[in-house]
């Protein structure tokens, strides 16, 4: 994006603020200016990332030469504009407001959750009259059912709309209204009912008051006895910056980045586009989950057993050591998707270094080799600095094959704030709509699935100059060659990549023929894909570059004192697995496989754990797989363990340890350490710094990130200050390389299959919500989860037999053993389509070649007993 | 190649709701009336009001006007709550609407009100048994001049008496028109 570096010129007006003089950009909103230079305004209704509405009347300022205040949350900046925030007039106005919106005010603070970290509560103090002259009974309503999620206590709201503006602008819904009028408003949905917004969890920060509040959080804890560490959510690779709140080492609750004023209250920080999904927000429960591994195991006979870590450690280095005995490729490592760089690395460094071998691989999401090939590719070529994924940035944005709000819903969310703001023009290609994103988009292309590779070759003709068949295509293309620059989204692991021999490689011929300017973002679920390539944890792959680089092997075998494995490239995770399943693996180790676990191809990972002789786990949560294990390691999450992690938008993060592992866990690093030294690695390493400056050099040449804010070392007890960068803040440094240049590949074949008799083809995704293995151990959040969904087409739908809101089955094989979703009706998906989660549903589909060429072809029946 | 594009802004699909096929003719007027879809949204209000036999908007057709009017049901019944002549509660077939504001209550309005729940037996807001009337409170007609007064149906009623109640009464009772009282 070169069109970056060119700042526009911002004319600079003067504005006096209480007689002194400061400049501001002009047409800025005032109070945003004010507030940024730390004059303090108070405000209720006005919200940086919501339209202006100005009826909470707090922010008043006097301004020079008009006899009547102003709102300055609806005042831009004017040269020779001369206000005061503090004045006679000013106190008197808000001490007014004040009492105002207090007079139906329970007051009930003691028992309020906001307490502490409330507007109203600090304003009183600062700008209130301290006593209250009301001796009128105060108006009072009902408490509602509401939401099941966030907590409604009427009397307590000040009418500011936030939360309506929120759910109209952001969350897209329309869901939240006033109600009634006069002394009798009140904020509600239609009949009561739920928010029912994956985004729906904001309104409980952006609510000034105690108005909204987190049910799961409700009487919990307050706010002043918490811990707060900086964490990053692990949930999906939109990888959104979090606050973890700690009380005694539990959980109480999970906001976007926080920060604690100097009077001691708390607030969520405003001025950051940090709006989190509600499965980060209520999804992390899972850490307080009793069920936590705490101590290592060991397999005797049929059942596991509580192992000291000495013996359990001896065993599954003798594993590691005999198999790697019988060569390379009976030793394997697969890698999940949550790890930190550093455990990436310290993986990749065990399989190469000190077991010699290749096979280790991240990409266990995927169904097949090709489609693990593919999204290897793709991820290779992705540029490594998008900058906070700011969309607005790019003329246009095209999106091409992602569930984007399903599976990483704040990618999505941004694009579509881009796009809604009219910053970006966004252009859909898909094999359906989800009436979200594809809302907002200038231009929205529906293809059956296995075509759509057709579709970006003809994008790709027209561009060029040929005569594509298809008219929009050459609108399409006239829209591309007009950009100056551009962002293309594919996603690369909807149906476990099926699409991406076909989609790949039409992808990145079209992103090279539109050039520099554009950009390209694959994305996946996992949420550290990025870091796991880019750390080796790939077949292919060693940190910093090719298997085969010369310099990046002598490097290496430099750090580590040997480099044994070969320079030819390992299998990938479905070849690992498929071997597996053939027996001809003796040694296996599974470090938090979270994939597997709901893996669509159950079989095949089942018959790949029985067939391997040992298969050492490393994980945090029992599962069938750890009862299926011969050795059992338990772990730490993110907020226990000290780490980097990479965005989608290729930045580095560092995560903060604040809380131990529960009993006798270790944080992941330590153990694979540990294994590494008693396998007589060279070696060792003592802290996560010291892996981090290695690793940093390590992948120094390709350096695929921009390293900001980084901080690995601290408590993390104190207030959370955004952690400094590794280099100071004077030398950051604004690199921007591509992972490698993008790659020529050939096309697969076009995978269009006739459907058959009855059954429907299923473009299944990995939805997040409430999907997946730390979901399920998420008990304060899992009943509180949107049911598991599958979409049809209205007229499949009306010749099934099955109308919305119906629960059906998916019988047979492929089915799925979840409990029975309910029919949504899309009419943008073609006939003989059908889409849904994966995870959600818990599909079940086989592994064979016919398998995973191809959609599955599921049969539909309307469940027996459920009601409509 | 079946591609299948969409805009944004593109014409709506005509609307499924019941409403929008039973009414299709009268909300076809409606909607020339106004450029913007949402615009219609107060005059089918009180299309499916007046239709309903209870005289109310139900939150089933709160839904179906959203859905053609192209609005959310939480934005619909804004609009009902908002404004007092929306009923989302059964009301008779007459609504006596009883103004209490200053001018009225300083000319008896409020003893007239009583006077007319104890007529009727039923509370504020309630329906008499016979499913004919009931009592609403109104504020400033407008009519200030005139007051006391009652809003009956769309016939305003003025410098009210306890003899001009029970003649109203009597006549919609006997279901005679009240067009001539003034
Ligand atoms: S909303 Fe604020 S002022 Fe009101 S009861 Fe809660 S903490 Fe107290
Ligand atoms: S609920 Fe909260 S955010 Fe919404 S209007 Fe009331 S005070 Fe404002
Ligand atoms: S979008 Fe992904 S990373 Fe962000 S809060 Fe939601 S689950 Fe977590
Ligand atoms: S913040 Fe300006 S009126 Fe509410
Ligand atoms: S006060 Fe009754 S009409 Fe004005």
């Amino acid at each position: 994006m070169e069109s970056k570096t060119l700042e526009p010129v911002v004319e600079m007006v003067t504005v006096t603020v209480n007689g002194v003089e400061h400049h501001y950009p002009k047409g800025k909103n005032l109070l945003a200016a004010l507030l940024g230079d730390d004059i303090p305004v108070p405000h209720y209704c006005w919200h940086p990332k919501l339209t202006v509405a100005g009826n909470c009347r707090l922010c008043m300022v006097e301004m020079e030469g008009n006899p009547r205040p102003g709102i300055s949350c609806n005042m831009t900046c004017t040269d020779g504009l001369k206000i005061k925030t503090e004045s006679d007039l000013v106190t008197s106005c808000r001490e007014g407001m004040m009492e105002f919106l207090l007079v139906n005010h329970p007051l009930d603070c003691p028992i309020c959750d906001r307490g502490g970290e409330c507007m109203l509560q600090r304003y009183s103090m600062d700008y209130g009259i301290g006593t209250a002259r009301v001796v009128d009974e105060r108006r009072r309503f009902e408490k509602p059912q509401f939401d099941p999620l966030i907590d409604i206590e009427r009397n307590r709201c000040i009418l500011c709309t936030r939360c309506v503006r929120f759910m109209d602008e952001v969350g897209d819904e329309h869901s939240l209204a006033i109600y009634g009028r006069g002394n009798r408003n009140y904020i509600g949905t239609f009949g009561d009912g739920p928010v029912a917004n994956i985004f729906s969890g904001n309104i409980i920060d952006i609510c000034p008051v105690g108005c909204l509040t987190s049910k799961p959080y409700r009487f919990k804890a307050r706010a002043w006895e918490l811990q707060q560490v900086v964490s990053t959510c692990m949930l999906c690779s939109a990888g959104c910056e979090t606050t973890t709140w700690l009380r005694d080492g539990k959980i109480m609750r999970t906001t976007p980045p926080g920060r604690r004023e100097p009077d001691g209250h708390f607030t969520i920080d405003e001025d950051t586009e940090k709006f989190i999904c509600n499965e980060g927000r209520f999804g992390n429960y899972f850490a307080n989950h009793e069920d936590r591994l705490t101590t290592a195991l060991r397999r005797r006979d049929e059942s596991m057993v509580v192992s000291t870590w000495d013996d359990a450690l001896d065993a599954a280095t003798g594993a590691l050591r005999e198999a790697a005995d019988q060569g390379p490729d009976k030793v394997a490592i697969l890698a999940g998707p949550r790890a930190t760089n550093e455990e990436y690395y310290l993986l990749s460094r065990m399989a190469r270094s000190t077991l010699g071998t290749n096979q280790i691989d991240w990409r266990t999401a995927f169904i097949s080799d090709a489609a693990a090939q593919m999204a290897g590719a793709a991820l290779n070529a992705s540029d490594g600095d998008l900058d906070k994924l700011d969309v607005g940035e790019y003329d246009v944005t095209l999106v091409v094959n992602a569930a984007l709000r399903d599976s990483t819903p704040v990618i999505g969310l941004r694009v579509k704030e881009a796009a809604r703001c009219g910053k970006t023009k966004l252009i859909v290609l898909d094999s359906a709509l989800d009436g979200w994103l594809s809302d907002q988009a200038e231009i929205a292309a529906v293809e059956r699935p296995g075509e759509l590779g057709a579709v970006v070759r003809g994008l790709l003709d027209a561009l060029r100059g040929g005569g594509a068949a298809v008219s929009e295509l050459r609108e399409l293309a006239q829209i591309f060659k007009a950009a100056s620059s551009g962002l293309i989204i594919l996603g690369l692991d909807t149906a476990g990549g099926v699409f991406n021999a076909e989609l790949v490689p039409a992808v990145l011929d079209l992103a090279r023929e539109l050039g520099e300017a554009w950009d390209f973002l694959p994305v996946v679920q996992a949420r550290n894909a990025k870091g796991a390539m880019a750390c080796g944890a790939q077949s292919d792959r060693l940190p910093g570059g090719s298997i085969r680089g010369e310099t990046e092997r002598n490097r290496l075998a430099e750090f580590w004192g040997t480099l044994d494995a070969s320079s030819e490239p390992g299998p990938t995770a479905p070849s690992i697995l498929r071997a597996a399943a053939r027996g001809e693996i003796t040694t296996l180790l599974l470090h938090r496989c979270d994939d597997l676990i709901y893996h669509p191809q159950r079989e095949l990972i089942e018959k790949a754990i029985e067939a391997t002789p040992n298969v050492i786990v490393i994980d945090v949560f029992p599962s069938w797989i750890t009862q299926a294990a011969t050795v059992v390691l338990p772990g730490a999450f993110p907020f226990e363990t000290e780490g980097s992690i990479v965005g989608a938008d290729g930045e580095m993060l560092s995560l903060v340890r604040g809380n131990q592992p529960p009993g006798d866990a270790q944080e992941d690093w330590r153990i694979i350490q540990t294994l590494d030294e008693r396998l007589g690695s060279a070696t060792t390493y003592r802290s996560v710094g010291e892996i981090f400056s290695e690793l940093l050099v390590s992948i120094a040449p390709a350096r695929p990130f921009r390293l900001v804010d980084l901080r690995l070392e601290g408590p993390g007890r104190e207030s959370p200050q955004r952690p400094q960068s590794v280099f100071g803040k004077a030398e950051r440094p604004t690199f921007k390389v591509r992972f490698t240049d993008r790659p020529e590949l050939k096309a697969g074949t076009s995978l269009a299959r006739p459907v058959g008799e009855g059954k429907l083809a299923l473009v299944w995704f990995y939805a997040i919500q409430g999907a997946d293995h730390l979901g399920a151990y998420s008990t304060e959040f899992a009943e509180l989860r949107p049911e598991a969904s599958i979409q049809l087409n209205p007229e499949d739908a009306r010749d099934l037999g099955v109308g919305k809101g119906d629960r059906v089955n998916i019988q047979g094989a492929p089915g799925a053993v979840g409990p029975p979703p309910v029919v949504c009706l899309n009419e943008t998906l073609p006939r003989g389509i059908a889409r849904a989660g994966a995870n959600a549903i818990r599909l079940r589909m086989g592994s064979g070649d016919a398998d995973v060429a191809g959609l599955p072809q599921i049969a539909i029946a309307r469940a027996t007993g459920g009601e409509a | 190649m079946t591609l299948q594009i969409h805009r944004k802004g593109e014409a709506a699909r005509p609307s499924s709701a019941p409403l929008a096929q039973r009414k299709a003719i009268e909300i076809e007027k409606i909607m020339k009336k106004y450029p913007i879809r949402r615009s219609a949204v107060m005059d089918l209000l009180f299309l499916v009001q007046e239709e309903h036999p209870e005289g109310r908007i139900t939150p089933e057709a709160t839904e179906e006007i959203g859905e053609i009017c192209e609005m959310t049901p939480a934005e619909v019944a804004q609009m009902i709550t908002f404004y007092t002549m929306y009923h989302r509660e059964p009301v008779g077939t007459h609504v006596f609407w009883v103004c209490g504001t200053l001018p009225c209550a300083l000319s008896g309005a409020d003893g007239l009100f009583e006077y007319l729940k104890e007529k009727l037996g039923v509370g504020l807001d309630e329906v008499t048994e016979d499913g004919l009337f009931t009592i609403k409170r109104m504020e400033c007609l407008g009519a200030c001049s005139e007051a006391p007064l009652v809003l009956a149906g769309k016939k305003m009623v003025t410098k009210l008496t306890r003899a001009k109640v029970d003649e109203m009464i009597d006549r919609l009772r006997g279901k005679k028109s009240i067009e001539d009282m003034t």
